[in-house]
């Protein structure tokens, strides 16, 4: 193959301060795209089981998109991937907001950063060199505070930070990193791991163009899918109120996340809504990540109470955790609430899910009605009530009172309090699940136990199963032979649903796309995907050719939790969503049974060239896309076909 | 005939696509630093402002330029620069009061909107509406 792309892998080694190139050639890169395929791929080869996640020897591996710099609709979105203080398994987080292109105009495609910093550190990659800076100033400082003083002491034009809160210096399994400040790679404590290497902050910057190998042809395919994303109603509409106008329809199929996942609705969910925040002008502007012309990023204040409080978002999974979950629905104390898990660099999803579990946990008398905040107050752990969001929120970041024990994620919270408390502790795989209803929805119910993250939306997103547009409807035609399959309650053809969308996301992710263009409004597909590949590249892509290397990622994604021991039985949900049938008027029995989930797990898994008993996937399969060093960490033979 | 880009503040979003074509088309790279629109990011508030040359009726750039690089088409009142002629002074940088002239350190000269002979990339990609090209008969 001819060597067209060359990925730049910066290595950092902060125990060291070693920084070294490694570069990576055509043929290589494209067995696993480059971006999340080729992080993981990476991750997969420099940890064993033994790897601590807060250990100097996890690495943190950012992995900007092989599109991210150029002018293809929403390529801003960088990867990155570590093994998982929350889950101890593979972890990959997205993010959007302009950090990704950053790294890429410093000239790195990859950044790997190891080892353990003797002080606080921030450092700064430019096209001019590495520099390990004392972080010391910074330390304590909220995302918000510490970002701007980097800015103002960096000084340089244009400079983009990544950075961690007092919840991830504090090593909360539940902490995010916080890019261009809103812009979060949230999920499986990833923050967390940046603490632990006593790294508060990466600033890149750089003036490296980005080169595509045939300009004409790459602009003709940007062209036609900027006039997809333009002509697709669906990116219409996340435009007009970004993802928290999700919260209506969810609320009116009953399937919105509420009151812990006790319910599926709110009798009134406008105050949570983006069409409310349009409407009754909490919304300050619509903003874009890097090279995105959906627009559904916000920026929002607050209207009527906590005065001066603004910030990134909200989007709708924040909505879901910290509003109709808490059952806060106030949008003030909402927005409030979303600016202090922003801040103070928390997953919102993840601290509504504790949040939710502490109340009910109160309820039901495992934990007193009401407790300490730790700095002399009390809080009433009481649903609603707006005053202990926002103290527990602050209890969690910085790890005082109950904070502490919420701040590890709400199994290892569950482990601490006893009881039946793991029963309403809604995760799986030690991740909190995100804000869809796996019970209204069998093709989510199925991507949520397969993902290798935990239950959570952002591995497979089959939004097609709900029927809601018409890119969607003909997506379930084409995969499932009749648009009728479009139908969130019955589970004939979700494994195939799933196994694409999971693929889908795989080269999205990649690409540093993002998925509301391609999976949750369908307006870019995969064989545009491979046109853009083929033209910046220099390489020619097929469609099936983008299936199969995503099929390599997913599998090796796979054999990594597979190598620290995860087997079927970890394909599960959470016991309340497998145990407790929702409430809900449209006569259907809502629940994920066993049963239900282990035969589309057979199928799944058939599909996938997995073993039906334990989910490994197989050596044959492993060998047919090129895996065969997986064979041999995994222990099997070439009899396991 | 007169031809225009505007530009509108408030609807700017920040995505940044109007200095990758616009780098793209010029440059057959993607350079956002050596783009002829630029957009000025307060990502803490996430504000972003965008601005364009107006190609103004009495240019002080072309005033300010000594060896007369910069010259103004009597047709479309389009103001331009001639790479050849550019001798890297910078003058016009500092001439213009919207800072939208760039300067390409590594080739030495200055670089600024030519309106892509009358179907600028910038307008074309811009999602919001922040950017729009405007031709008016009459000059207004």
């Amino acid at each position: 193959m001819k060597d067209t792309y060359t990925v730049r892998v910066l290595k950092i080694d902060l125990t060291t301060e070693d920084v070294s190139l490694d570069e990576i050639g055509t043929s290589e890169a494209l067995k696993f795209f480059g971006g999340r395929g080729l992080a993981s791929c990476l991750l997969f080869r420099s940890t064993t089981k033994e790897t601590d996640p807060f250990g100097e020897e996890n690495p943190l591996i950012f992995a900007p998109g092989v599109l991210v710099g150029t002018c293809v609709p929403t390529a801003g979105r960088a990867t990155v991937v570590s093994k998982s203080p929350a889950t101890g398994m593979f972890m990959k987080c997205s993010m959007g907001g302009h950090w990704g292109a950053g790294l890429r105009h410093a000239g790195y495609d990859v950044l790997i950063v190891r080892g353990k910093a003797s002080r606080p550190t921030l450092l700064t990659v430019t096209n001019t060199g590495v520099q390990f800076r004392n972080a010391s100033t910074y330390w304590g400082l909220d995302v918000r505070e510490a970002t701007s003083k980097i800015e103002a002491d960096l000084a340089i034009p244009e400079v983009d930070i990544a950075c961690i809160g007092p919840a991830g210096e504090r090593l909360s399994r539940i902490a995010a990193i916080s890019c261009s400040y809103y812009h979060v790679a949230a999920r499986g404590g990833l923050g967390a791991v940046m603490g632990s290497k006593n790294l508060k902050a990466i600033a890149v910057h750089g003036r490296v163009p980005v080169k595509v190998a045939d300009p004409e042809r790459f602009w003709a395919v940007s062209e036609q899918a900027r006039t997809s994303v333009a002509n697709t109603g669906r990116c219409k509409f996340y435009g007009e109120y970004g993802t928290a106008g999700v919260v209506v329809g969810a609320n009116a199929m009953e399937a919105l996340p509420t009151q812990n996942f006790r319910a599926g609705s709110v009798p009134d969910a406008y105050g949570i809504s983006g069409q409310c925040l349009a409407e009754q002008n909490y919304l300050v502007r619509r903003e874009s990540c890097m090279a995105c012309s959906i627009m559904c990023k916000r920026y929002s204040a607050t209207r009527n109470a906590y005065p001066g409080s603004e910030a990134g978002g909200p989007e709708y999974e924040t909505l879901a955790a910290l509003g109709s979950g808490c059952m806060l629905m106030d949008t003030d104390a909402v927005l409030k609430a979303n600016e202090l898990c922003n801040i103070l660099g928390l997953d919102s999803i993840s601290a509504g899910s504790v949040i939710q579990w502490a109340f009910e946990c109160a309820e039901r008398g495992v934990l007193p009605p009401e407790i300490d905040d730790g700095v002399g107050g009390r809080v009433s752990l009481k649903w609603g009530d707006a005053h202990a969001v926002h103290t527990l929120i602050e209890m969690i970041a910085y790890r005082r009172g109950l904070g502490d024990v919420l701040a590890e994620g709400v199994r290892r919270a569950a482990q601490t309090v006893g009881g039946d408390s793991w029963k309403w502790a809604v995760e799986a795989k030690g991740l909190e699940q995100s804000g869809v209803e796996t019970r209204m929805a069998k093709a989510y119910a199925l991507a949520f136990a397969t993902n290798p993250r935990g239950p959570d939306h952002l591995y497979g997103q089959p939004m097609a199963e709900f029927g809601f547009s018409p890119e969607g409807r003909a997506l379930v035609r084409r995969l499932a032979g009749d648009e009728k399959f479009a139908n969130p309650i019955i589970t004939d053809h979700k494994p195939k649903l799933v196994a694409w969308h999971e693929e889908c996301f795989a080269m999205t992710d990649s690409l540093g796309l993002c998925s509301r263009a391609t999976l949750s409004t369908y307006a870019i597909t995969p064989a545009m995907m491979a046109e853009m590949l083929s033209a910046a590249l220099g390489v020619e892509m097929t469609e099936d050719g983008m299936h199969e290397i995503a099929r390599r990622v997913i599998n090796l994604e796979r054999a990594f939790n597979m190598r620290e021991g995860a087997r079927r039985r970890d394909d599960r949900l959470p016991w309340r969503v497998m145990n407790e049938v929702l409430p809900n008027s449209k006569g259907i029995r809502a629940i994920n049974s066993e049963e239900e989930l282990g035969k589309m797990l057979d199928e799944y898994y058939e599909l996938r060239g997995w073993d039906r008993e334990t989910g490994v996937p197989k050596a044959s399969t492993l060998r047919d896309l090129g895996l065969d060093e997986v064979v041999t960490d995994l222990g099997l033979t070439a009899t396991d076909s | 005939m007169q031809s225009r880009l505007l530009t509108e503040t408030v609807r700017c979003v920040g995505c940044r696509l109007c200095e990758m074509a616009c780098s793209l088309k010029h440059e057959s790279e993607f350079a956002p630093w050596l783009s002829r629109i630029k957009v000025d990011r307060t990502p803490r508030t996430c504000l972003a402002v965008p601005s364009v040359c107006r190609h103004c009726a009495d240019a002080p750039c072309v005033a300010a330029c000594p060896v007369d690089a910069i010259k103004q088409s009597p047709a479309s009142d389009v103001v331009y620069i001639d790479a050849v002629e550019c001798i890297g002074c910078q003058q016009c940088l500092d001439a213009c009061p919207y800072h939208c002239i760039v300067f390409d350190s590594s080739r030495g000269v200055a670089l600024k909107c030519d309106l892509c002979n009358g179907d600028p990339v910038c307008a074309r990609v811009c999602p919001s509406g922040a950017v729009a090209f405007a031709v008016s008969e009459d000059g207004e």
